[in-house]
C-alpha cells in the first residue's frame, strides 16, 4: 500500500498542476481580451463582462438549474450508452456470431453525426429531456462498444495463462487481472464518451428547446445578447474543465498509474554552473 | 628558476569573471538606493533627472547587469568548454561597468549623450566577450543570449528616450529592462536548479532524481517574454494584465517541482523557491492592477526587482562564489542573512503604500534602504572572502 | 480444477514419485508438434529440455503445468504446486514489481505483512533493490523482468519448478550468478526442476539428466544422466562434458551441429 503521506504529496502535486492549466487558459483569456479591443463588444464581449453577466446570471438563480438539468440529462444518456455500448461490446468480444452481428452496426452508428441524430430524435421525442437522453445515448454507445468489444476478446491471453498456472483464486483473477486489463482498454473510450456527452447535450437543448444550458444559449442567441451567451459558453466550458481535472484526469492518474513514463526521459542532463 | 611568488591579489580577483563583478554588484545594489532616503524624506531637493528612473536604472542596469556579467562570463564558458574571460580583457570590462557608474553619477554635470555614451558600453562588451561560447553551435545558452541583446536595445531605448531621439519614456524603457531581466533568471534558473536541488537532496539524506521538466521552464520563460513585450507594447491595457496573470501562475507552476520534503528548506533551494513565489505575486499583482484593482504598480515592480529578481541573483551569486572558489556543498549558515535583510526590504517596500502611504519616506523608503545595504553588506562579509583568495582546489578561475 | 491436479490424480504410483510423462503426441493445427514423446524424471533431480527453435519444449512444459491437455498419451506427477517462469515473463504491467512477485501468493493462506516481507526477501534474493520493487514492468529492463519472474516462481516455495528459458536476456556474470541461485535452491530443497535452454552448457551445468528433443515434430533424440553432483562440476567438467555430448551423432543430429563435429 501507498503510505498517505505519499499519497498526499501526489494529491498536492496534482492540485498544483492547476497552476501550469490556469496559465494556459489566462493566455487564452488574453486573446479573448485583444479580441474584443479590436471587434467590439457586439462580436466579442470582454471576459470581464463576460464574467460579471456569468455571476449575476447565478445570483439571479439562472445558471444553477440548467446545469442540474443539462447534467441530468447528458449524465443519464451516457450512463445509458456506458451500459449499453458495454453489455454489447462485451458479447461482441464472448461471441465471434454477436461481433459479426453487431460490429458493423456499430461503426455505422459512430458514422452518423450527432446533428443527424438530434433531428430524429426532436421527430421522435419532441422538445423534452428524453431527446436529449437518447441523443446523448445513441452517440456515446458506439464509442465504448467497440473498446469493451477488443477488451474482452483479449483477456484470454498470455497473462490468464500465467494466473491459471499460478493457481490464484477466481476473485484475484478477476480483480488482478480482468479488471486492470478491461479497465486500460475501456476508461479512455469512456472518458471519451463523457466529454462528448456534455456537448451533444448541450446542442440538443439548443435545437430542442428542453431547457438546460443549450436553452439559454438560444435566448441569448433570439436576444442578439453576445455577452449572455458568452457566459453560457463559459458555463459549458467550465463544467467541460472540471469534468476532466477533478473526474476524469484523477481516475486515469488512479487507474492508469502503471503506463507513467519513464521517470526522467523528459528531463535533459544539466550540465552544472 | 625563482621560486612561484605568491599570487597577487589582482591576479587572484581576475581570475574569474564572478570575483570582480560579485565584489562591484553589493556596492552598486547599496549606491543605487543611497540618494533615496534624502531625496524621500525631503532632506534635500530632488535630482536633476527624475530620481525614480535614475534609481530604477541604476538597480536593472547597473547592479543586476553586474551580477548578469559575472554570472554568464563564468557559466558560459565552463557549459561550453570556451575560454573564459580573465585578466586584462577581465579588467577592461570591470572599467566600462565602473565609467558607467561613474558617469550616472555625475549625470547633470556631464552633459546627457557622454553619460548615454559612458553607460551604453557595457552591455555590447559583455555581448562580446560572450560571444565566443554563444557562437558555439550545438549547446543551447542562445537563449539566453538573445536575453542579454534585448537588454542592450533596452538601456539603448533608455538612453534615445532622454535624448529625445526615439519615442517613449526612460520609465517603460527600464521596466523592459527588468522584465527582460525576469526571462533571464526564468531561462537561467533551469541550469541551477538542477545543482542546487541535487545538493540539497543530498543533504537532506533524501534520494530520487533531480526531476525538472524542461517543458515548465520553457513555459514560465515564454509567458514572462510574452508579459515583457506587452508591457512595453501596450503597459495599462487588460491584455497586459491576463499576460501577467499567466505569467505568474506559470511561475507557480514550476516551482511544485521543489516541493521535495526537507530539501526544500535548504537555502540554495528556499530563497529560489521563496523568489519565485515573489515573482508570481509581482506579476499577479501587476496583472490585477491593469485589470482594475487598485494596487500600487511601483511598489509590485519592486515585488518584481527586489524580491523576484535581486533574491535570485543573492542566491546564485552565493552558489557560484562556493562552486567555482573550489568549494563543495553544504553553504554556510550565514548565507541566510543577507538574503532575509532583503526579503525583510522588499516586504516593507511593498507593503508601506499599500498599508499606511503617509509613513512611506521613512517605513517605506529609509528603512528598506537601510535594510537593503545592510542584507547586500552581510553577503560581502560573508562571501567576499572567497571571491578574494585564490580557488582552493589549485584550478584556475 | 485444473487438469494438472487430475492427471495427476488419476497417475499410477509407482515411479519413484517423480515425473513421467508417457507417448504424449499433439498438435495444434495439422502438423504435430509432438509424437509420442516419453520423458521421465525422478523427484528431485533436474531436467533439461533442449532441442532446436520451434520443436515443442514450452509446449511440452505448458503440458507439465497442466496448462495444456496432450492430445494423446499422459503426463503424470504427484506435485501440488508447481511454478512457471515463462519464456516470456509475462509480467502484470499494472503491478509493480514487489506486486508481481508477491501475485502467485494470493493462491496460498498467508496475510499481507507476510506476503510483502517475502516479496522484500525475494527481490533481494535475485538481485533486485528494493527501489526496483516499485517500478513496473515498463519500467524495469528485459533481464530485470526475468529476474522478477523467477522471483514470482520461487517465492510460492514450489514443488515443482518449471523454467523455460529464464536466463536468457541476462548478462553472462548475472547469468552464472542466477544458475548459482537457482542450483543451491534445488540442491537445498529437493525442488524437481525442468529446465528449458538452448546452451548446452548451462544444461551440462544444472541438469541430472540432458533430455534432446529433435526437430518437430519432437521425439527424445537422445537422452544423457550427468553422475557429478552439482557443486563438482567446474569449468573444465563442462567444457568436456559438453564435447562428449556433441560426440553422440544422435544429439549432434538435433541440435544441427554435425558440421562441428
Ligand atoms: N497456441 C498455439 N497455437 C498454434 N500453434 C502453436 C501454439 N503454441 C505453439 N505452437 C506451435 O508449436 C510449435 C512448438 O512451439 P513451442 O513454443 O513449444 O516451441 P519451443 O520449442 O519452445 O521453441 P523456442 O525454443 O523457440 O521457444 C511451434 O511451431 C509453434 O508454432
Ligand atoms: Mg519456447
Amino acid at each position: 500500500m501507498i503510505p498517505l503521506r505519499t499519497r498526499l504529496a501526489q494529491a498536492l502535486d496534482y492540485v498544483w498542476g492547476g497552476w501550469g492549466a490556469a496559465a494556459s487558459l489566462l493566455l487564452l483569456v488574453a486573446l479573448w481580451e485583444a479580441g474584443h479591443e479590436a471587434y467590439g463588444t457586439l462580436v466579442l464581449p470582454s471576459p470581464r463582462e463576460t464574467f460579471a453577466m456569468l455571476w449575476r446570471m447565478t445570483l439571479d438563480g439562472r445558471v444553477w438549474p440548467a446545469v442540474v438539468e443539462t447534467g441530468r440529462n447528458a449524465l443519464a444518456g451516457f450512463l445509458g450508452g456506458v451500459l449499453v455500448g458495454g453489455l454489447l461490446g462485451a458479447l461482441a468480444g464472448l461471441s465471434d456470431m454477436m461481433r459479426r452481428l453487431l460490429a458493423p452496426v456499430s461503426t455505422l452508428m459512430l458514422g452518423i453525426p450527432a446533428i443527424a441524430w438530434v433531428v430524429l430524435s426532436l421527430l421522435w421525442f419532441g422538445g423534452s429531456g428524453l431527446a436529449v437522453v437518447f441523443t446523448v445515448l445513441v452517440t456515446s454507445a458506439p464509442v465504448v462498444f467497440a473498446s469493451a468489444a477488443e477488451g474482452v476478446r483479449s483477456l484470454d491471453g498470455a497473462l490468464q495463462r500465467m494466473a491459471r498456472a499460478f493457481r490464484v483464486p477466481r476473485r484475484v483473477l478477476v480483480w488482478d487481472v480482468y479488471l486492470p486489463h478491461m479497465l486500460s482498454y475501456l476508461f479512455p473510450a469512456v472518458a471519451t464518451a463523457l466529454a462528448l456527452s456534455w456537448k451533444v447535450a448541450v446542442m440538443t437543448e439548443l435545437l430542442s428547446g428542453a431547457g438546460g444550458i443549450g436553452d439559454g444559449l438560444a435566448t441569448a442567441r433570439v436576444q442578439v445578447d453576445t455577452v449572455k451567451a458568452m457566459a453560457w459558453i463559459l458555463v459549458v466550458v467550465a463544467l467541460l474543465l472540471a469534468v476532466e481535472y477533478l473526474l476524469l484526469e484523477p481516475l486515469r492518474r488512479h487507474v492508469l498509474g502503471w503506463r507513467r513514463e519513464l521517470p526522467g526521459a523528459e528531463t535533459r542532463d544539466p550540465q552544472g554552473i | 628558476m625563482k621560486p612561484p611568488a605568491a599570487p597577487r591579489f589582482g591576479d587572484i580577483v581576475l581570475a574569474s569573471a564572478f570575483r570582480p563583478f560579485f565584489l562591484l554588484v553589493p556596492l552598486a545594489a547599496i549606491s543605487a538606493v543611497l540618494p533615496l532616503p534624502v531625496i524621500w524624506t525631503g532632506l534635500v531637493g530632488s535630482g536633476t533627472i527624475g530620481s525614480a528612473a535614475w534609481h530604477a536604472h541604476e538597480q536593472v542596469f547597473g547592479c543586476l547587469a553586474a551580477a548578469m556579467a559575472g554570472f554568464l562570463l563564468t557559466a558560459l564558458p565552463s557549459w561550453t568548454g570556451t575560454p573564459a574571460v580573465t585578466g586584462r580583457p577581465l579588467a577592461m570590462l570591470v572599467t566600462v561597468w565602473l565609467a558607467g557608474r561613474l558617469a550616472f553619477w555625475l549625470d547633470g554635470v556631464l552633459p546627457a549623450s557622454l553619460v548615454a555614451l559612458a553607460d551604453l558600453a557595457f552591455l555590447p562588451a559583455v555581448f562580446g566577450s560572450a560571444l565566443p561560447a554563444l557562437a558555439k553551435a550545438g549547446k543551447r545558452p542562445i537563449d539566453l543570449g538573445l536575453v542579454v541583446a534585448g537588454l542592450l536595445l533596452a538601456n539603448f531605448w533608455f538612453h534615445m528616450t532622454r535624448l529625445g531621439a526615439l519615442p517613449g519614456t526612460p520609465d517603460v524603457a527600464v521596466v523592459l529592462g527588468l522584465d527582460l531581466l525576469l526571462v533571464a533568471i526564468a531561462l537561467a534558473l533551469g541550469r541551477i536548479l538542477p545543482v542546487a536541488l541535487g545538493a540539497a537532496l543530498q543533504e537532506a539524506g533524501l534520494r530520487g532524481p533531480v526531476r525538472l521538466s524542461p517543458g515548465r521552464r520553457h513555459f514560465a520563460a515564454a509567458t514572462l517574454a510574452l508579459f515583457a513585450a506587452a508591457d512595453t507594447f501596450a503597459p495599462a491595457s487588460p491584455v497586459t494584465g491576463w499576460i501577467a496573470l499567466a505569467a505568474a501562475c506559470a511561475q507557480l507552476d514550476r516551482i511544485v517541482e521543489l516541493h521535495r520534503g526537507a530539501a526544500l528548506r535548504r537555502p540554495q533551494v528556499l530563497l529560489f523557491y521563496v523568489a519565485q513565489a515573489f515573482m508570481a505575486a509581482g506579476l499577479a499583482g501587476l496583472g490585477a492592477a491593469a485589470l482594475g484593482a487598485c494596487f500600487d504598480p511601483v511598489g509590485l515592480r519592486h515585488l518584481l526587482g527586489m524580491g523576484a529578481a535581486s533574491l535570485t541573483v543573492v542566491t546564485v551569486m552565493s552558489i557560484v562564489s562556493l562552486r567555482h572558489s573550489g568549494r563543495a556543498f553544504p553553504l554556510p549558515r550565514a548565507v541566510w542573512i543577507g538574503p532575509l535583510l532583503i526579503i525583510a526590504a522588499t516586504l516593507l517596500r511593498v507593503a508601506v503604500p499599500e498599508i499606511a502611504p503617509e509613513a512611506m519616506p521613512w517605513l517605506g523608503v529609509a528603512l528598506p534602504s537601510a535594510l537593503w545595504a545592510a542584507g547586500f553588506l552581510a553577503w560581502l562579509v560573508v562571501f567576499g572572502p572567497w571571491l578574494v583568495t585564490p580557488r582552493l582546489d589549485g584550478k584556475p578561475g | 480444477m485444473s487438469p494438472a491436479v487430475m492427471i495427476a490424480q488419476d497417475s499410477p504410483r509407482r515411479m519413484s514419485a517423480g515425473l513421467a510423462i508417457d507417448a504424449v503426441s499433439h498438435a495444434f493445427g495439422p502438423e504435430p508438434v509432438l509424437s509420442g514423446l516419453s520423458v521421465t524424471l525422478p523427484a528431485a533431480q533436474v531436467g533439461c529440455l533442449i532441442g532446436p527453435s520451434g520443436c515443442g519444449k514450452s509446449t511440452l512444459l505448458a503440458m507439465i503445468g497442466g496448462l495444456l491437455r496432450p492430445d494423446q498419451g499422459r503426463v503424470a506427477h504427484p506435485f501440488a504446486r508447481p511454478a512457471f517462469v515463462f519464456q516470456d515473463p509475462c509480467l502484470l504491467p499494472w503491478r509493480d514489481a514487489r506486486g508481481n512477485i508477491a501475485f502467485g501468493l494470493n493462491a496460498l493462506p498467508m496475510s499481507r505483512t507476510e506476503c510483502s516481507a517475502r516479496a522484500d526477501r525475494l527481490l533481494g534474493t535475485v538481485g533486485l533493490t528494493a527501489e526496483d520493487g516499485e517500478k513496473y514492468p515498463r519500467e524495469l529492463s528485459g533481464g530485470m523482468r526475468q529476474r522478477v519472474a523467477l522471483a514470482r516462481a520461487l517465492a510460492i516455495e514450489p514443488d515443482l519448478l518449471l523454467l523455460d528459458e529464464p536466463f536468457s536476456a541476462l548478462d553472462v556474470g548475472l547469468r552464472r550468478q542466477m544458475q548459482a541461485l537457482v542450483r543451491r535452491l534445488i540442491d537445498a530443497r529437493g525442488l524437481t526442476t525442468v529446465l528449458v535452454t538452448h546452451d548446452l552448457a548451462e544444461a551440462v551445468r544444472m541438469a541430472d539428466r540432458i533430455v534432446v528433443l529433435s526437430p518437430r515434430p519432437a521425439h527424445v533424440a537422445a537422452q544423457h544422466d550427468i553422475g557429478m553432483p552439482r557443486a563438482a562440476r567446474d569449468d573444465g567438467f563442462v567444457q568436456a562434458e559438453v564435447g562428449r555430448l556433441l560426440a553422440d551423432p544422435a544429439t549432434a543430429e538435433a541440435l544441427a551441429v554435425e558440421g562441428l563435429s
